[in-house]
């Protein structure tokens, strides 16, 4: 930039937007265009904008179809408004608090259930456990066995005492 | 307006004395109206659908919208920039019950603005010389496609339909402040998706420092 410019190159480039849409008053064009004679990096920034509006072609003409202003006079007069506003997107309504607790509970209920299903297929697959295979289970034997050895002494002894029938 | 005039010498009327005579019952008027701006909306609203017969659609109910508000038009406004808001608002409507409107809930196009890192800034991108406009047209319409609809109707306004700020501001009901600000936005975005879609035509600007010292 040249040391005689008398704006500085932050506010042109600021400006060149603007400036290549024509849209800046006449003094500060001819300000800036001042300024473009001796600072090629500002050159460069109102070339590069209007490279970019090279993409910017004009389109061809438009068919408008025949007949298309008297039918649409014909319609307006008819009492057509046109079609309503699009509805606004509705959000989701959050769930209620109940709600998520009983989907929790459904869920928390399905986890379990599957679970004794699963343990159930385990044992089934498996034969089962034995009575004997348990520590619990020995204990029981044991107390079946001397539950049947009282029962049988305590009937040894009721025979010996009772008296023959029919004697 | 009066006794029903015949559509010849209507054609030489203003805007306001056609609204004027619509308001007052005369079809003709309004036939003309239609007829003064019909071009252009088929024109604007191109930018927005490929579909012909949507155009056409969309066209006409703004056509309609406008009527049904007529009562409400304000004369010491232009006509032309009440219908224009009345179309842009019916675009906009159109791709939102279409479900294609590009705006992101996710996303505040203002808010996110157009910054470009350096090196995409430092890029230049300009059409093949190659290229014909049809091309070049088609290749801008799949990148505004692709930009929030914040920044395509401005870049339409300005770019396509060559409107002025103070033009575009009206109809957007917006400062020419904001005008400004959400073209350069527009701009920015526009050059970083078509750097993204089509890299082939870019090329990295050279430093002034080097040009000088080459010539």
């Amino acid at each position: 930039m040249s040391i005689t410019s008398p704006i500085q190159c932050d506010v042109v480039l600021a400006l060149v937007p603007t400036f290549v849409d024509d849209e800046v008053t006449d003094s500060v064009a001819s300000t800036v265009r001042r300024h473009l004679m001796d600072c090629s990096a500002c050159r460069n920034a109102v070339q590069e904008e209007q490279t970019l509006r090279q993409w910017f072609v004009a389109a061809p003409e438009v068919e408008v179809p025949t007949g298309f202003a008297a039918h649409v006079a014909r319609r307006a007069f008819a009492g057509d408004v046109g079609l309503e506003p699009a509805p606004a997107p509705v959000a989701a309504a959050p769930e209620p608090p109940a709600g998520r607790v009983l989907a929790f509970s459904r869920a928390l209920v399905a986890v379990a259930a599957g679970g004794l299903v699963a343990i159930s297929l385990f044992l089934a697959g498996s034969g089962g456990p034995e009575v004997a295979d348990l520590d619990a289970g020995k204990g029981l034997q044991e107390a079946l066995l001397e539950l049947e050895q009282e029962n049988q002494r305590l009937e040894l002894e009721d025979s010996a005492s009772t008296p023959e029938e029919g004697r | 307006m009066g006794a029903l005039m015949h559509k010849p010498s209507l054609e030489s009327q203003d805007d306001s004395l056609l609204v004027q005579g619509t308001l007052e019952g005369d079809p003709l008027c309004f036939e003309v109206l239609v007829e003064r701006y019909q071009r252009r909306l088929f024109g604007l609203v191109r930018h927005y659908t490929r579909s012909a017969v949507e155009v056409e659609d969309i066209v006409q109910d703004t056509f309609l919208k406008a009527f049904s508000r007529l009562e409400t038009f304000q004369q010491s406004s232009a006509f032309y920039t009440w219908l224009y808001r009345i179309a842009v608002n019916t675009i906009l409507d159109f791709m939102k019950r279409q479900g294609r409107s590009p705006i992101r809930a996710v996303e505040d196009p203002e808010a996110m603005g157009g910054s470009m890192d350096e090196t995409t800034e430092r890029k230049s991108i300009r059409p093949d010389a190659r290229l014909e406009q049809a091309e070049i047209s088609e290749i801008t319409r799949s990148v505004m496609d692709d930009l929030p609809e914040i920044f395509r109707t401005v870049l339409v306004m300005r770019e396509l339909e060559q409107m002025r700020y103070q033009d575009i501001a009206d109809v957007l009901q917006v400062s020419i402040g904001t005008v400004e600000s959400r073209l350069f936005r527009a701009r920015a975005r526009f050059k970083k998706r078509l750097l993204q879609l089509h890299p082939e035509f870019a090329a990295t600007q050279s430093n002034p420092s080097d040009e000088e010292s080459k010539s």
